[in-house]
């Protein structure tokens, strides 16, 4: 009897947690005081603050002193309250490679290589983002002409250069990349699918809201036959990062 | 290292035929190396209800030609951009009095082109231009596919997510301008304000939901929620009010279910536990 008593209460207290820790917490807004004094406002103006209606919003600070843009070489300071909204139409993107090259050194015929650097993106506010990534044609010797033609994956799991696919074996032969991060994961879902690059721009990494330094990781990786010539291979790709409307 | 910030990145432009426009552009260098940078603008296609473009089988429009209004820059030329500094890019837009009544899609492009000989990586940043040369029309936005997920929806299990798109029927790009109202037995449960995206004319776009600030946050119920009937009507702000309205159930199925099982297996036990104490007695009676 003693038992049943404990297991109801059991039962009703675990549902009541769960229940509880179902509705969302309470916040509150910061605000600084002292022992005598207490700071509600943002800034010393007259007045200021946000006006709606159906169709429109507007923000205001009426008398804030100074206010203004002034910049040096190094900094660019942007003094007013109103400042907090300038990042809402400015749009960042990074490649963040210190040469802008990727050197894969040389290559041993059945090795992949691999060489990676990462690539950043902000769009504060608005609709989200695409990068996409195009090359100027596959890796080439300049001088013959030869190519390391662009991968087609492991046998079995083909990819083209909208789908990714697996690339682990070591008897597939060629160029290809892959990005791992927030916004690519819909491209290539694990680090070992792998795409090869075309000659028009491919989404690589998109998001539909805004997004403050987003980072993805670009793997580049190149794997030759004991049959490639020898030679100097290069092209050129080029990353295109672009608002969506 | 490549790192550009451009400003404004989203521009939306009524131009008449025969008028030109200039829009400036700022242009940041945040990294810590110079830049030879070039601009250009080109042309994109609408992809996908969310706002993406695509460039693929574009072509420039002859009725709508850019230059850059800087003294010292033409559009496509190099220009130097040094570590933290800034520049403004003024773009001209220049309608041919000739051009089409219609809405033009571009975007206007700063690049470090990359090399072909040293195998560098390029980069690429754009703003985008959406320039109608119409005559501004009348609003003409239809509610579609509006619906809420999951089918079974449960007081505790999932939020419940609100889809819907606005259809643009006119030729000319719009902004959505609505809200999201969610009610249980006529009581206001929760209210979204559409986000103020644009929809190109004869393209839909996926609704979005924004707090007062601006923020786009989920157009979805959280849990857990009162077991009942709820009604969420979609509306939009225009002069024939537009609007589509869904009516759905909420239920704790998973706890009747969880009772259900639990219910079930003492009724069996009981009902062994029974059997198995009458065959005992049964058995002591005949012996």
């Amino acid at each position: 009897m003693k038992s049943k008593k404990y297991l109801l209460s059991f039962v009703f207290l675990g549902i009541l947690g769960i229940w509880l820790l179902k509705f969302p917490k309470q916040s509150f807004s910061q605000r600084f005081q002292s022992n005598s004094y207490v700071i509600e406002w943002g800034n010393f103006n007259m007045t200021g603050g946000t006006k709606t209606s159906t169709n429109y919003r507007l923000s205001d600070t009426v008398g804030q002193m100074a206010p203004g843009e002034s910049n040096s070489n190094a900094y660019n300071l942007e003094a007013g309250f109103q400042y907090i909204y300038n990042t809402f139409n400015k749009f960042r993107f990074t490649i963040n490679d210190p040469d802008l090259a990727i050197n894969f050194g040389s290559l041993s015929p059945g090795v992949g290589i691999t060489s990676s650097h990462s690539i950043t993106i902000s769009c504060p506010a608005g609709h989200g983002y695409q990068i996409m990534a195009e090359y100027n044609h596959p890796l080439q010797d300049l001088s013959s002409g030869i190519t390391i033609p662009d991968t087609k994956c492991d046998l079995g799991s083909t990819c083209t250069p909208t789908n990714a696919n697996t690339w682990i074996t070591n008897t597939s032969y060629g160029f290809g990349y892959n990005v791992a991060g927030v916004g690519a994961t819909q491209y290539f879902p694990n680090i070992t699918q792998f795409r090869p690059f075309t000659n028009t721009p491919v989404d690589i990494m998109t998001e539909t809201t805004p997004v403050q330094n987003h980072t993805a990781t670009v793997t580049y990786k190149v794997l030759i036959s004991s049959l490639q010539s020898a030679g100097n291979y290069e092209n050129a790709i080029t990353f295109i990062a672009v608002p969506n409307y | 290292m490549f790192d550009l910030t451009l400003s404004p990145a989203n521009n939306e432009i009524f131009i008449k035929p025969g008028q030109n426009y200039l829009l400036a552009f700022q242009i940041t260098n945040n990294s810590s190396t110079s830049l030879i940078l070039s601009s250009s603008v080109e042309s994109w296609q609408p992809s996908g209800s969310q706002g993406e473009v695509n460039y693929h089988n574009t072509f420039m429009d002859p009725s709508i030609s850019f230059s850059l209004n800087n003294a010292d820059l033409k559009l496509g030329e190099n220009f130097v951009l040094h570590p933290r500094e800034n520049k403004q890019l003024v773009l001209k837009i220049m309608v041919s009095p000739l051009s089409n009544h219609q809405d033009y899609f571009y975007t206007f492009f700063v690049h470090q082109p990359a090399d072909k000989f040293t195998g560098q990586l390029g980069g690429k940043i754009g703003a985008q231009l959406i320039i109608s040369t119409q005559d501004k029309q009348t609003e003409s936005l239809v509610i579609k596919k509006f619906s809420a997920t999951p089918v079974i929806k449960d007081t505790f299990i999932k939020p419940i997510n609100f889809h819907g798109y606005i259809y643009n029927n006119s030729s000319q790009f719009n902004k959505i301008a609505g809200k999201l109202t969610i009610t249980k037995n006529d009581l206001l449960i929760e209210e979204f304000t559409l986000s103020p995206d644009t929809v190109l004319g004869g393209y839909s776009r996926l609704i979005r939901c924004a707090d007062k600030n601006t923020e786009i946050i989920p157009c979805a119920l959280k849990p857990p929620l009162w077991p009942g009937f709820y009604q969420a009507t979609l509306s939009l702000n225009l002069p024939q009010s537009p609007s589509a309205t869904l009516n759905f159930f909420v239920f704790p199925y998973l706890i009747l279910i969880i009772l259900g099982i639990l219910f079930g297996f003492f009724f069996f036990f009981y009902r062994r536990l029974g059997r198995r104490q009458n065959s005992n007695r049964h058995s002591i009676g005949t012996t």
